[in-house]
């Protein structure tokens, strides 16, 4: 139940974003239509620009509403969503960067806005970079094994974008841990001592609990291969004698 | 269908949805 909330919580932060975005993309362009500027309200002067009619309060109820859907999509898919959530990044600036270049081609006067121009430069370069590195991650993730379970705890793996344990409970082939060795490292000497001295008087229940314990260490990136390696191997060796 | 790819194809959809919602109601209120 948990879970199926958090998935409908998820699907409609993300049409909610979208909703949002299209909104002040569409508000962006019937503004920039008029030369990009306008006023409205009881202005003391005269409004030599009034805005289109509803933009302002569709501009403004857009950022808010926005924000508020990112934060629920964000809720919802927790740590393993996260390079998802940080798409909306890119879509905001991509979509009002096109707008720029759009409207600095053809600006409603004729000619060449090199305003715009210039916004749309930094616009594109501010949603686009984070793309070329949200890409790649997003589609390792979507590759990458998962059980299906949504209540991974929040003890990342990837620290640079957090898929949750559960996804990483069996790595991908090719998946180095030793990149992201966490800080926990002078841990290891005692992890490894106890798995030396723990199975010489272990049942085989404590053996394969130990061979849990050891498999989800070396997942979480506490244990490297070769320590994973050597500590199983003890542990095994522990059972024979 | 992996479960992945279907969640995937539902979070496409809500974003269309939305995008379709945007649309419409920009161009009620402006209208």
């Amino acid at each position: 139940m948990k879970t199926a909330l958090r998935w409908a919580g998820s699907l409609i932060g993300a049409g909610g974003v979208a909703f949002c975005i299209t909104v002040l993309y569409e508000s962006m362009r019937a503004v920039q239509k008029i030369g990009g500027t306008c006023a409205s309200g009881n202005q003391p002067f005269q409004v030599s620009h009034p805005c289109p009619n509803g933009v302002p309060g569709l501009m403004t109820g857009a950022i808010f509403g926005g924000l508020f859907f990112l934060a629920l999509f964000a809720f919802c898919v927790g740590d393993r969503g996260r390079p998802a959530v940080m798409l909306a990044w890119p879509a905001l600036f991509l979509s009002l960067g096109w707008n720029f270049l759009y409207f600095g081609i053809n600006p409603p006067g004729g000619g060449t806005s090199w305003g715009f121009l210039v916004c749309a430069v930094l616009f594109i370069l501010m949603g686009g970079a984070p793309l070329l590195y949200l890409v790649p991650t997003l589609w390792k993730a979507l590759l990458g094994e998962d059980d299906g379970s949504s209540n991974a705890t929040s003890k990342t793996v990837l620290p640079e974008f957090g898929m949750g344990t559960s996804a990483m409970t069996s790595p991908p082939s090719g998946w180095s841990t030793t990149a992201t060795a966490p800080p926990t490292v002078t841990s290891i000497p005692t992890v490894a001592s106890t798995a030396t001295t723990r199975p010489a008087t272990a049942t085989s229940g404590n053996i394969a609990s130990e061979l849990e314990r050891l498999a989800s260490l070396h997942a979480r990136g506490d244990l490297n291969d070769t320590e994973y390696e050597e500590a199983k191997r003890k542990a095994l060796d522990g059972r024979s004698s | 269908m992996g479960p992945r790819i279907f969640l995937l194809s539902l979070h496409v959809a809500a974003i269309l949805v939305g995008i379709w919602g945007g649309l419409q109601v920009f161009d009620a209120v402006t209208k």
